[in-house]
C-alpha cells in the first residue's frame, strides 16, 4: 500500500518544489511530512535551489566545490644542521621526494578510479564491460566490480546477474547491452533486462530508446521486440514516460511503446498472453515479496 | 480591415517590449551560459532585441514571448558560432604559431561579480551540463530556471500535461547533477562575505 503512495506524494510534491511553495505549507499538510521524510524530494529540492539560483541571477549564493580529495601534504626533510654524513643528505632527498611523488601518484590514480556501484553476482556464459573513458572491451567474471559509465555486454547464450548498491538486482538475457549512468540510473541499449528493486532507496529508472521507465521497489523488465519495448511488471508500480505521454503499470500488466517512434504515447496491455516473469531467470532468483 | 490588425499588432508590440524590459538580463545570462564567455553577451543580446522586434509575427501571450525569445536566443548562438567557426578556419593558417590567442575569440572583461574566485570555472562546467541535455529538457530548464516561467506556463506552451513538465525538469536537473558529480564537483553554499 505504501509502495503505491510514495510516487503519488512524490508527484504531488514536485510543483509545490518546483515553484517553491513547499516551504510554506504547514508542517502537518502531507505534502511538506512527505517532503521532510523523502530522500528523492530532498534531493530535488536541492537541485532546485542550487540550478534556481545560478541561472537565475548574476550573483549565486550557492557555488561548487570539487570533491577530489586534498593533496597529501609533501614532507622534505629538514635539512640536519651539522651533519656528520653530508652523502646522505641527497640520497635522502631523492629518497623521500621518490616516496611523496609515489604517494601523490596513487592518491591521484585513485581520485580518478570511477567509485564502484556494484558487482557481478553470477555470470552463466560470457559476458564483456567496456570502462568508462576505454575503447577496448575486457571480459567480466564473477565478483568483478562495475562502475559509472560502464558498458557491460552479454555474449549469445550468456545470462548475468549484476548486484548494485542498495541490493538492487539487475539481470541481463543473451545478447543485451546496458550502460550504469548511476547506481540508480541505467541506460538499456539492446536485449532483455530483469529487475528486481529494493524498496526504500528512492527511484530507480531505466531509459530506454524512446521512454524512460521510473520505479519504487519492484520487479520488472524491459525488453526490445522488433519495433517495440516491453515492460512487464510482476510486483510495484511503474511508470513509463515517453515524448508522447506516460502510463503507470501495475503488477500484472505489461507496457508496450515504441522504441523508433517517441512522441507516441506508450499503452497498457492488461491480459498478457503468458507468464510475465522470464523463463530464462533461474529460481535462485527469488522474486522480492510485497 | 488593415485597420482592425493594427491595433492588435500594437498590443502584442507593446507586450514584446515589456516582456523584453523585464527579462532582458535572463536572456543576457542564457547566452553568457551557452557562449561560455567566448562572445559578448550583451550584444548578442542586443541581437536577440533587433530580431524580435523586426519580426513578422509576435506570439500573443507572455509566457509564448519568453519562449520565442529564449530559441531566438539559441539559434543566433548557432549563427555566431558557425561565423567564428568559419572565421577560425580562415585565420589559422595565416597567424603564428606563437600567437597564444591564435584561433580564440577574445574573452570579454569580466564585471566585478564575476570575478569572484571559481565563477568562471563554476559557469564553464554548468554549460557543459546544460549542453548535454537533450533539446526538449534544455529548452524547458531555460523556461523555468533563466526566464522564470512556472511549471503551469511551460506546460501551456509546450502544450504538455503539468506532472509531465515537472517529471522532465526533474530529470534534466538530475542528469545535469550527476554530470556534474562525474566532473568531480559537488554543490556547496557560499558564506556571507565570499
Amino acid at each position: 500500500m505504501m509502495n503505491s503512495q510514495i510516487p503519488d506524494m512524490c508527484e504531488r510534491a514536485a510543483e509545490p518544489i518546483l515553484s517553491g511553495e513547499w516551504e510554506s505549507l504547514r508542517s502537518s499538510d502531507p505534502i511538506r511530512s512527505h517532503i521532510n521524510s523523502c530522500r528523492e524530494c530532498q534531493g530535488r529540492i536541492q537541485e532546485v535551489r542550487f540550478f534556481g539560483e545560478v541561472f537565475s541571477t548574476d550573483e549565486p549564493r550557492v557555488g561548487l566545490q570539487r570533491k577530489s580529495p586534498g593533496r597529501a601534504p609533501i614532507q622534505l626533510p629538514t635539512p640536519a644542521k651539522e651533519a656528520k654524513t653530508p652523502w646522505l643528505i641527497p640520497t635522502f632527498k631523492v629518497a623521500s621526494i621518490a616516496v611523496a611523488a609515489c604517494f601523490v601518484a596513487i592518491l591521484a590514480w585513485n581520485a580518478f578510479q570511477p567509485a564502484g556501484i556494484g558487482r557481478v553476482a553470477s555470470l552463466d556464459g560470457e559476458a564483456t564491460v567496456r570502462r568508462f573513458g576505454s575503447r577496448t572491451s575486457e571480459p567480466l567474471g564473477e565478483g568483478a566490480l562495475v562502475h559509472r559509465g560502464d558498458l557491460v555486454r552479454t555474449e549469445p547464450n550468456s545470462r548475468l546477474h549484476l548486484r548494485l548498491e542498495e541490493s538492487n538486482d539487475v539481470f541481463l538475457n543473451e545478447s543485451t547491452e546496458v550502460r550504469l549512468e548511476a547506481k540508480r540510473l541505467l541506460h538499456h541499449n539492446t536485449g532483455e533486462t530483469w529487475f528486481e528493486i529494493a524498496k526504500g532507496n528512492g527511484e530507480f529508472e531505466v531509459e530506454t530508446r524512446g521512454a524512460d521507465v521510473l520505479v519504487l521497489g519492484t520487479s520488472f523488465g524491459t525488453r526490445y521486440q522488433e519495433d517495440e519495448v516491453l515492460v512487464p511488471v510482476t510486483s510495484g508500480r511503474v511508470r513509463v514516460l515517453t515524448k508522447g505521454g506516460e502510463v503507470e503499470i501495475d503488477p500484472g500488466q505489461v507496457g508496450v511503446y515504441s522504441s523508433s517512434k517517441p512522441f507516441l504515447p506508450p499503452v497498457v496491455r492488461t491480459n498478457p498472453p503468458q507468464n510475465l516473469r522470464p523463463s530464462w531467470l533461474s529460481s535462485s532468483n527469488g522474486e522480492r515479496s510485497e | 480591415m488593415a485597420s482592425s490588425q493594427e491595433p492588435k499588432k500594437s498590443d502584442s508590440q507593446d507586450l514584446l517590449k515589456s516582456v523584453l524590459q523585464e527579462n532582458h538580463a535572463a536572456v543576457r545570462r542564457f547566452l553568457r551560459y551557452l557562449t561560455r564567455g567566448s562572445l559578448p553577451a550583451e550584444d548578442l543580446a542586443q541581437e536577440v532585441v533587433l530580431r524580435a522586434m523586426n519580426a513578422k509575427k509576435i506570439p500573443d501571450t507572455e509566457s509564448e514571448i519568453m519562449t520565442w525569445l529564449f530559441r531566438i536566443a539559441r539559434n543566433l548562438v548557432i549563427d555566431e558560432v558557425r561565423k567564428a567557426k568559419r572565421w577560425r578556419e580562415k585565420e589559422i593558417p595565416i597567424a603564428s604559431h606563437d600567437d597564444s590567442s591564435e584561433g580564440v575569440l577574445p574573452l570579454p572583461v569580466p564585471s566585478v561579480a564575476r570575478q569572484r574566485v571559481g565563477i568562471r570555472e563554476m559557469e564553464n562546467i554548468l554549460a557543459e551540463a546544460l549542453e548535454d541535455l537533450d533539446e526538449h529538457s534544455m529548452e524547458l530548464v531555460t523556461l523555468r530556471f533563466f526566464g522564470g516561467l512556472s511549471t503551469s506556463e511551460i506546460a501551456k506552451t509546450q502544450s504538455l500535461p503539468v506532472g509531465t513538465v515537472c517529471a522532465k525538469i526533474f530529470r534534466a536537473t538530475k542528469k545535469m547533477k550527476i554530470f556534474l558529480e562525474e566532473k568531480g564537483y559537488a554543490f556547496s553554499e557560499l558564506e556571507p562575505g565570499e
